[in-house]
């Protein structure tokens, strides 16, 4: 699983913690990223992931608020430090 | 929609979700520190548990050495006063008997210490069989003679006559119930008497002592159960583990019995009560179950 697909599948997990299925209800709905069953995601070709990943947090933010942005950054905090500051999606700075 | 059946506004809706977004998000940050908080109880618990098993090892262990050379020491003090090894005078025979005194003392200790550690290890078991009180009442009289005679204590014996006190118990147990209490008697009283008596109540047989030692406060008698309690023990520095009436009182609930209090106060003396059923709703040689409180 490459580092984007761990960052995505945490985020999601972190946010069905505090809203349940709907976490994986509103991810299949980012342009670009498929949710099969059982938790696993994949990333279209021809976007880049740095953009998913990005609309993702955004999808969660639009509903839930800037506590909802926090918490996936909180989520991922461990799994970007190995990404160089250009690879690190704007939404997790 | 509100109360007033109006539809509720976008803007309303998006407020209400992060509302409770938020108080969801709380929720799990709570869940998740008292999930740290319960591992940390639980692994605090298995040390102590741990602690705690280890220390009724210990005690066990450590009163069964003690046992074998106590006995030893009792043994040949007492055939020494008996003047099995021909008389003594008055002076070496009174050394000897203090030390068979403090002989008895520690043997009391640790017999103690060890039924307590088989209590709390869930092992004490009792063998029940039709047993005749009078006779070990009788012959613990005539054991606890020396160290009441010893302290210039009247010392007296009340079992009526021609009276059957025969009924199922632990024989070796009850004995070891009643000496304790003759032996906190005799070691709370400084002078006048202390009396043991066997008689009939109703149902029950009682085994009863009754000095006019240093009595009883109010305050001091709900604790005299507990493991360790001295009552007024730790201020005369009277000796002994504070095990016994908690270990009387297990023993008599485990025959389905009791152990009572009587006391006017301080400096009005005691009486101990042992009173068990005249027949045990146990069969003879069937075990007894430890109490459940």
């Amino acid at each position: 699983m490459n580092i984007f697909t761990q960052i995505i599948t945490r985020i999601i997990k972190e946010q069905e913690l505090i809203i349940g299925p709907l976490a994986w209800i509103e991810a299949a709905k980012v342009q670009g990223l498929t949710v099969h069953e059982q938790g696993v995601v994949n990333m279209s070709d021809g976007n880049s992931p740095q953009d998913i990943v990005d609309r993702l947090v955004a999808q969660y933010e639009r509903l839930f608020g800037k506590a909802s942005r926090e918490v996936c950054r909180d989520a991922v905090k461990g799994l970007v430090t190995g990404l160089t500051p250009e690879q690190i999606p704007s939404s997790l700075k | 929609m509100d109360n007033n059946s109006n539809p509720i506004t976008a803007e309303e809706f998006q407020k209400a979700s992060e509302q409770l977004y938020k108080q969801n998000l709380e929720v799990v940050k709570l869940n998740k520190q008292l999930e740290e908080v319960t591992h940390e109880l639980e692994a605090a618990n298995t040390k102590l548990k741990s602690l705690d098993q280890l220390k009724t090892e210990f005690l066990s262990l450590a009163s069964h050495q003690l046992r074998s050379p106590l006995t030893s020491i009792k043994g040949y003090t007492s055939m020494l006063l008996e003047g099995s090894f021909g008389p003594i005078d008055p002076k070496p025979n009174e050394a000897i008997r203090r030390v068979y005194t403090s002989a008895q003392g520690l043997v009391n200790i640790v017999e103690d210490l060890l039924n307590v550690s088989k209590i709390e290890q869930g092992g004490m078991k009792y063998q029940m069989v039709p047993t005749d009180l009078s006779k070990i009442v009788t012959d613990l009289y005539n054991e606890m003679k020396i160290p009441a005679e010893g302290k210039l204590l009247k010392f007296n014996l009340d079992i009526p006559e021609n009276e059957n006190f025969t009924t199922n118990v632990d024989p070796v147990k009850m004995k070891q119930v009643f000496l304790n209490l003759v032996d906190n008697s005799i070691k709370y009283t400084s002078e006048g008497s202390v009396t043991i008596s066997l008689q009939h109540d109703d149902q029950n047989i009682c085994f009863a002592v009754k000095d006019t030692g240093v009595g009883i406060s109010p305050e001091t008698k709900d604790k005299l159960f507990e493991k360790f309690s001295r009552g007024e023990g730790g201020k005369l520095n009277a000796g002994g583990s504070g095990l016994g009436l908690y270990l009387a009182k297990q023993i008599a609930k485990a025959h389905g019995g009791d152990v009572l209090i009587e006391s006017e106060g301080l400096g009005k003396g005691s009486m101990f009560k042992v009173c068990l059923p005249a027949q045990t709703s146990l069969p003879p040689n069937q075990t007894a179950t430890e109490p459940t409180s």
